[in-house]
Formats: C-alpha cells, sequence, structure tokens
C-alpha cells in the first residue's frame, strides 16, 4: 500500500528523529514518549546484532560495541526493511568505514563476515540438487555437490581461535559452510588449499576425480599416490558429512 | 540464481591463485598441510569451541562459579582453605567463588546453582554478574 506523501515525510521524520535524536518539526501528542521510540529502536538494533554476531560481541568491550552500532545506526541508510539482514549491512558498513583500523582490531572484518555466513546460508533459498545417485566410482563418476553452501577465505582464521588468538595468525584460510540437508544446520570445514581447488572443480560438475587428480598434480606438483589416498580420505568423509550428496546421472 | 552464483564464485582464482601457489611452492615440501582439512562442526558448536577457547585463556574460573557444588564441597572438607585459594588466584570475585561461598550448602543456593548452570551453557557473562551481584556468596 502507498503511503500519502504527508504519512510518509512523518515517517521519515520520526525515523530520522529515532536515528539522530534531532527533535522532528512535526506535532507530538505526547512528547514525553518521544525518547522511549528512539529507546526502543535502538535497542532493537542492538539486540540484532548481539544476536547476530555473538563472538565479536564477546570480543569487543561493551561500550566500543554499542558505539560502534550506534555509528551504524546514526549513519548508514539501511537499504532493507527487513531485521534479520541488517546484520549484513552492518558488516559493510563495517568493513567499508575501516572500523577494523580505528578499533585496531584486524579481525574485525572476517569475524563479523564469519558470524554472517551463518545466517546467511541457514537462511538461503532452497536450490535444486542435481539429479544423482547414491551408488558410483568415486573416480569415474561425476560428483554431486550439496548446492546449499557458501565457499569463502579469510585472512584470520576466526572460525578456529578466539579473535585476539586469531590477530596472530594472519594467513589465507579457506572455509566452506553448508546446510545439512537433514537437519537444516550450518556446518563448518576448514578446508587446505588443495581441498578448495578440488572443490571448485567439483562444483562445475564436469569432471570425474580422475581429471582433477591430473589437474592438481599438474598445480601442486605433489606425488601422486598420496594425493589418491589423501584425497579418497577427503571425499569420503564429505560424503559422511552430507557436502556430497552422491554421483551424477 | 544461488546455486549459478555458486558456481561462478572461485575464491582461488586470478591473483589470489597465484599469490598463494606460488608461495607455497615447492609444495611436495609441505604436503600435510595441503592434506589437513577440519570438520568444525555446526555453527553452534564452532562458536562453543571458540568462546571456551578465549574463556580457557582468560576468565575460566569465573565459568565455574556456581558449578562446583557438591565437588568444591567433597575437596573443601580434605583440602586446606590455603590450596583452594592458591588454585585460583586472580580476581576477587573469582576469589570468592573459589573459597566456596558461593552456592554453599542452602537449599535456595542449589536452586541458584541450577540457573547459573543453565544460562552458563549460553552466556558466561551471565554467571559473572552472578557473583557480581552479590547472589554469590549471600548467605
Amino acid at each position: 500500500m502507498k503511503l500519502s506523501k504527508e504519512t510518509e515525510a512523518i515517517q521519515n521524520s520520526l525515523a530520522l528523529y529515532c536515528r539522530s535524536g534531532v527533535e522532528p518539526p512535526i506535532p507530538v501528542s505526547r512528547p514525553e514518549s518521544l525518547p522511549q521510540y528512539r529507546r526502543l529502536v535502538f535497542n532493537i538494533v542492538l539486540n540484532t546484532m548481539q544476536q547476530a554476531f555473538p563472538i565479536a560481541y564477546k570480543n569487543i568491550p561493551g561500550s566500543e560495541w554499542k558505539d560502534l552500532v550506534h555509528e551504524f545506526f546514526l549513519n548508514h541508510d539501511s537499504q532493507t526493511p527487513q531485521v534479520w539482514k541488517l546484520p549484513f549491512e552492518f558488516y559493510q558498513f563495517v568493513s567499508q568505514n575501516n572500523y577494523s583500523k580505528s578499533l585496531k582490531k584486524p579481525f574485525l572484518d572476517d569475524l563479523l563476515f564469519f558470524e554472517w555466513i551463518e545466517i546467511e546460508v541457514h537462511t538461503m533459498p532452497d536450490i535444486e540438487v542435481t539429479k544423482h545417485k547414491t551408488e558410483g566410482n568415486l573416480f569415474t563418476d561425476i560428483l554431486v555437490l550439496n548446492p546449499e553452501f557458501k565457499l569463502f577465505k579469510l585472512n584470520y582464521p576466526v572460525h578456529i581461535h578466539p579473535p585476539e588468538k586469531a590477530t596472530e595468525l594472519k594467513d589465507d584460510y579457506f572455509v566452506i559452510a553448508y546446510r545439512h540437508p537433514n537437519d537444516l544446520t550450518v556446518r563448518f570445514l576448514n578446508l587446505s588449499i588443495l581441498h578448495t581447488f578440488i572443490i571448485e572443480k567439483l562444483i562445475e560438475e564436469k569432471y570425474t576425480l580422475n581429471q582433477i587428480i591430473d589437474d592438481t598434480i599438474g598445480l601442486f606438483k605433489i606425488n601422486k599416490n598420496e594425493l589418491i589416498i589423501n584425497i579418497s580420505t577427503f571425499l569420503n568423509d564429505l560424503f559422511n558429512q552430507r557436502l556430497i550428496l552422491g554421483y551424477k546421472i | 540464481m544461488e546455486n549459478k552464483s555458486n558456481k561462478k564464485a572461485s575464491i582461488l582464482k586470478g591473483a589470489i591463485l597465484t599469490g598463494v601457489i606460488a608461495g607455497l611452492t615447492p609444495l611436495s615440501a609441505n604436503s600435510s598441510a595441503l592434506f589437513s582439512y577440519n570438520v568444525l562442526g555446526s555453527g553452534a558448536e564452532v562458536r562453543t569451541q571458540i568462546l571456551e577457547e578465549k574463556s580457557v585463556s582468560g576468565t575460566v574460573y569465573e565459568l565455574k562459579c556456581g558449578s562446583e557444588k557438591e565437588e568444591s564441597k567433597k575437596k573443601k572438607s580434605e583440602t586446606k582453605k590455603g590450596e583452594a585459594t592458591k588454585a585460583k588466584k586472580g580476581k576477587s570475585t573469582e576469589a570468592k567463588c573459589g573459597e566456596g561461598k558461593c552456592g554453599e550448602g542452602k537449599s535456595g543456593a542449589e536452586k541458584k546453582e541450577g540457573k547459573s548452570e543453565e544460562k552458563k551453557k549460553g552466556e558466561s557473562k551471565s554467571t559473572e554478574a552472578k557473583c557480581g551481584e552479590g547472589k554469590c556468596g549471600v548467605e
């Protein structure tokens, strides 16, 4: 339903007041109640961020965290009307404005992103799975991945260690988050670059494992037997974890 | 849509791939790192692991407030008070818990322990707060 211009202006004015604290140029029947709106709306945003980023919340001193959320509340024009998506905009806001530098928390962008990913994967729309069978040959059939996943790279291992420890371990970390088809929980795997390479090949659903092994040896210059043994173990584990669902038909 | 975008997305392409893989050569020397991966579990498990690791390195004794009940009671009769406090050196609130004022004996106190144990699973802060609020050690 489209609002009248006047209603829209009043709403915008009230919203601006809630964010900035500058009194709105609109007639108010109970001016003493106005600050309560501001308090309540801010608390919703604060609480949303607290729930979305529990690790960040516990690792950033209370006043700093509240200030950060307040900066976001004040300066960011939210693009989404859906409250559950607001944490992603918070991550973007923090990342784009380099708060990790100003707060001297280099892990911050990675941590917020990592914590957001769980929400994103959990709420992602269902994706149709490629037709597959459960019996097949690991090496000569094309493997079918569970399509409800997100593969990403972090600079700090915030998915393994508390932030202060992760800060000392800057490197390239590869992680896959996926939605388990049975219980719909989001699960995480920490991967090496080799596993990441193999998973990216599997995503294309064009190559058999034998082809992928040849590519991998060419790129990583690894002993073939060692590679076959290790990759078989890895892929069988992915079957158990339901990240690989079967063999393409 | 999502499927396609998942298929298109590559975190190894371009500069990252060149940089990381170039940095790894000769790879055969470091193959164990290349073959290692960790099943981290669900989001809740990952969070618990990280927050527990953090608490072990920093504030483990705060988490123990109220959870020692039976064990600590038995130990206290056997152990000298000095030893207990030695093991729990640190913040004053921790020391209070360690000294056994927290949840000792009374039926009311047991109820409080039950509550704090429930909260402990989710939030260590709540247990901290209980000490700070003076419920811990209230006669």
